[in-house]
């Protein structure tokens, strides 16, 4: 939304008048001058940012060699190595509402997810891209993430969690 | 009072109406992340009783003896049948309260003397999925129909099948 407007009141006026009169009589002395301004604002909705699904990397049976698993944010997902993924992965998806406006993104991208008897994997996060954009009914956001699974990584449920930042540019 | 001043004053009254609500616009937002994995262990199958058809007296005419997952055992006719009989077993660990498929991988078996005599066994199991428990423990049972020629030789016949346990 880049329309403007500005808004007069009778004081504005007065001021305004007052102004004009004096630029008036100065340049009455001198040639004849005008000259004009400009003035625009942007008035911008209030973003918010919710996350709506979760970064899920499913079940993965490790093998005996190291494997990586990636979830792409577009959903894609890949499972290297001789592991087994099970489940299909999913990307999270944060719903983004605001003005239709570029957003900058700031995520740390290395987050811990702690496992059974203090054991945890790395997950290297994969944000769509550093600039998002907001509008006024929601606009997703997809982030998602590629780990390392070693051979002895030990069987449970892992679980971990982020910050990731919307700020208008 | 004018009708500007009214409004000026309903102005001011928003104002503060707002403030006390602590509207606060945000021009930037943060949310929070979650992020999920469920390493699975790797199963195992350990086989907890053999399928066993006890004893048999065959008659001058071919019939069946079957074992059903209970143990139970239903004697062809003709045939007598004898001494304790158990249906196969297995015991399955793997992953808490995870789904497992479960499969026999030859359904069809020949039992020998060791020799030339032999005898056919047709597999079965009630159990095609299942549920493991909260510990990740499991089990199954396979049945088995032994099909007994006329006048089948006498001997200690024996064979072997395999089962297959997956993760859904």
């Amino acid at each position: 939304m880049r329309d403007g407007s500005i808004i007069s009141y009778p004081l504005m006026r007065v001021i305004l008048f007052a102004g004009a009169m004096a630029c008036s009589s100065l340049a009455m002395g001198q040639t004849a001058n005008a000259a004009s301004g400009g003035a625009a604002v942007t008035i911008l909705r209030s973003l918010s940012a919710t996350q709506e699904e979760s970064l899920d990397f499913g079940r993965i049976l490790p093998a005996a060699q190291d494997g990586i698993v990636t979830v792409r944010p577009d959903g894609g997902t890949d499972c290297s190595g001789a592991m087994l993924c099970l489940g299909k992965g999913k990307p999270a998806l944060f719903r983004l509402t605001g003005s239709d406006s570029p957003l900058l993104v700031s995520i740390d991208p290395a987050v811990a997810m702690m496992g059974p008897d203090a054991a945890s994997l790395m997950v290297t996060l994969l944000p769509s891209g550093s600039v998002a954009t907001a509008s006024p009914a929601g606009a997703s956001y997809a982030v998602g993430g590629q780990m390392v699974v070693t051979a002895g990584t030990p069987p449970g449920s892992y679980a971990g969690q982020y910050n990731i930042s919307f700020e208008y540019q | 009072m004018t009708n500007k001043s009214v409004q000026a004053l309903g102005l001011t009254a928003m104002l503060f109406a707002g403030a006390a609500l602590s509207i606060e616009p945000a021009h930037a937002a943060s949310a929070t992340g979650d992020a999920t994995v469920k390493i699975l262990r790797a199963i195992t199958v350990t086989k907890s009783s053999d399928l066993d058809f006890g004893k048999i007296v065959p008659s001058a005419a071919a019939a069946t003896v079957a074992i059903a997952e209970d143990n139970s055992r239903v004697c062809g006719s003709g045939l007598s049948c004898f001494g304790t009989t158990t249906a196969g077993a297995f015991a399955v660990v793997g992953a808490a309260n995870e789904t497992v498929t479960v499969a026999i991988d030859n359904p069809s078996i020949t039992l020998t003397d060791g020799g030339s005599n032999s005898m056919a066994v047709l597999l079965a199991t009630t159990t095609s999925a299942m549920t493991l428990s909260g510990t990740g423990d499991g089990s199954f049972k396979v049945a088995g129909t032994l099909n007994v020629g006329a006048n089948q030789a006498a001997g200690t016949y024996s064979g072997q099948y395999a089962v297959s346990v997956s993760y859904q």
